[in-house]
């Protein structure tokens, strides 16, 4: 059974259309590599299928809701649900820390549990930088709050735009390392990468290209 | 556990973005000290204003051209007054004493004729009674004198080492010359200076114009002086004074209003892709509502707390150094300007929170 349809989908910008004519089915515990060319509406698409945007035509379900018809509160409440989300610039919050940062995720979902919040943490390799403040961490670092952050509600989907775009090579291999023990418990994966190697990783790639699959 | 996360991010907002939060409880504290100060000022206007112009109690004032009044010109104020209407009259005697081995001047009269045409007057302790004095309040700070403890005086030129003992009844707070002085009964000063009848004042609160008596008196070789009062104006002056400054507070009201606005705009807008990660992660708008608003509550308050005790102060301060005299401070002031704070600031969150609803969540991951 298929986690996400997309059918017939697209996405206008005034006159500029980001997405077009855009289907794509997406399998529970599928990792899918989405690569194109800057511009070519890949962050437009997994804003779609994030639940942040709602298509211009077409249908988006994801997990059996229909997200084109969807309120802007049910729209909240899937994403927070359903969806783990990593960034290229980590978007941690500056005056909150690692913790913290990811205590927000369990704020939003239900409950705060410092403990688990501060396993999550162990888990990306972070224990003992578990109170820093994000401008006391490294790039690399705060990618991994990142993923701990997306990854603490265990969501069905955790979608990563460019996770690796502002890593060294080690940190990279770190949340690379990440993502295959997610893809191994179950979790669906979808990145958007620029790097064919990291591309590779998934069992299946996307192109886009002038907002159409190619 | 939910709710203690609410006040660990409300903490964190708070005090580990200090300059922000710094800059929006400034303009709060700089509006609630304005603000407090003038209505304390305001509140007070009426009792102060009343002190100074009460100051005016005598209208005709009866001196001798040089030296003291003798006999006949008492003899003859007297008949001159005898069918006028008074409110008040006192018959003053000044002379020289020491307290000490310190000279200072001593000022004999009936204390309760005295307060008929100096209402101002303001005694703490008692009237005194036979052997019992004033001491304005200079002098007694001066000399660390009490009501209750005893004190003796004797003449300035006297080498006596035993004066006339006398208890001290009250001290006089008058905001002129008379707190420098001591006031005694004319029995006192005449046990301590002789001559029953020496008079080098007197002092009549007139109804009506005081005028044709003055005249008529000067006809006689006194010197009559007619004091003006001002009663009659002091309802003007005084809704003139409270009309203003009720109207720079509403102004300054205004002005923090927007000042918050503003600052709490600018706050939000600062923090934009903030919120968008909030909402990603699945914050209602009501979640992100209550932050917004908690925080600059919060932020109201903490400028309300340090303005409304900053505008207690100044307010004592401008009335010590405009009016002479000291301001009880009005304490039921600070809760209402901590309501005043805490209101404005939730006011002025509301632009800001409805930007912010409009923040859409997709930013987040376009950004920039
Ligand atoms: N919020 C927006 N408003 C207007 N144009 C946008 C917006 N977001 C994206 N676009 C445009 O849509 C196209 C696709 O953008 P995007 O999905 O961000 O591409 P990619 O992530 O592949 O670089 C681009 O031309 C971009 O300028
Ligand atoms: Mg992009």
């Amino acid at each position: 059974m298929s986690l996400i349809e997309l059918n017939g989908v697209a996405k206008a910008y005034g006159d500029l259309l980001a997405l077009d004519d855009v289907s794509l089915s997406v399998a529970a515990g599928e990792w899918l590599s989405i690569m194109g060319p800057s511009g070519s509406g890949k962050t437009t698409l997994m804003n779609l299928i994030g639940a942040l945007d709602t298509p211009t035509a077409g249908t988006v379900v994801l997990d059996g809701h229909d997200l084109s018809r969807a309120s802007a509160r049910e729209l909240t409440q899937i994403r927070r649900q359903t969806i783990g989300l990593i960034f290229q610039k980590f978007h941690l919050i500056p005056q909150l820390t690692a913790i913290e940062n990811v205590m927000v995720a369990q704020y939003y979902h239900s409950l705060t549990d410092r403990a688990e919040a501060f396993a999550a943490l162990e888990r990306v390799g972070l224990a003992e930088r578990a109170d820093h403040l994000p401008r006391q961490l490294s790039g690399g670092e705060q990618q991994r709050v990142c993923v701990a952050r997306a990854l603490i509600n265990c969501p069905k989907l955790v979608l990563a735009d460019e996770p690796t775009g502002n890593l060294d090579e080690e940190n990279e291999a770190q949340v690379l390392r990440l993502f295959a023990e997610l893809h191994q418990g179950g979790t669906t994966l979808i990145v958007v990468t620029h790097d064919p190697a990291v591309a590779a990783l998934g069992g299946r790639t996307v192109k886009l290209s002038h907002g159409r699959i190619k | 556990m939910a709710r203690s996360f609410f006040f660990t991010q409300l903490r964190a907002a708070v005090f580990r973005r200090r300059s922000r939060a710094i800059a929006a409880a400034l303009a709060v504290a700089v509006g609630t000290t304005t603000l407090t100060a003038l209505t304390s000022v305001a509140l007070d206007l009426h009792d102060q204003l009343a002190r100074q112009l009460r100051a005016y109690g005598a209208n005709l004032v009866v001196t001798a051209e040089a030296g003291r009044l003798d006999a006949a010109q008492v003899a003859a104020a007297d008949t001159a007054l005898a069918d006028a209407e008074l409110v008040g009259q006192a018959v003053y005697r000044y002379e020289n004493a020491q307290l000490n081995w310190q000279p200072v001047e001593l000022l004999a009269t009936d204390v309760t004729a005295a307060l008929s045409v100096r209402p101002y007057w303001d005694i703490s302790g008692e009237l005194p009674g036979a052997n019992e004095v004033l001491l304005g309040r200079d002098v007694a700070e001066l000399t660390d004198t009490g009501v209750g403890d005893e004190i003796t005086l004797l003449p300035l030129d006297s080498t006596a080492l035993t004066g006339v003992p006398v208890r001290v009844a009250g001290i006089l707070v008058s905001g002129g010359a008379e707190d420098a002085q001591i006031v005694a009964n004319p029995a006192t000063a005449v046990e301590l200076f002789g001559q029953p009848d020496a008079v080098d004042l007197i002092e009549y609160s007139v109804v009506g114009d005081p005028q044709p008596l003055a005249r008529a008196l000067q006809q006689q070789g006194v010197q009559a002086a007619v004091v003006k009062r001002l009663e009659g104006s002091q309802a003007q002056v005084q809704q003139a004074l409270g009309a203003l400054l009720w109207l720079v507070a509403a102004l300054v009201l205004t002005l923090m209003l927007l000042c918050v606005a503003t600052t709490t705009l600018a706050l939000v807008a600062q923090r934009q892709g903030e919120i968008a990660l909030r909402k990603a992660l699945g914050a209602s708008d009501q979640a992100v509502r209550r932050e917004i608003l908690a925080e600059s509550v919060t932020l109201g308050v903490l400028g309300g707390v340090v303005g409304a005790g900053l505008g207690l102060g100044l307010a004592a301060l401008a009335n010590q150094q405009v009016f002479g005299h000291p301001l009880a401070p009005q304490w039921l002031l600070l809760p209402a300007a901590l309501v005043v704070a805490a209101g404005v600031t939730a006011v002025a969150a509301w632009p800001p929170v409805q930007r912010a609803r409009r923040v859409n969540p997709a930013i987040v991951l376009s950004g920039e």
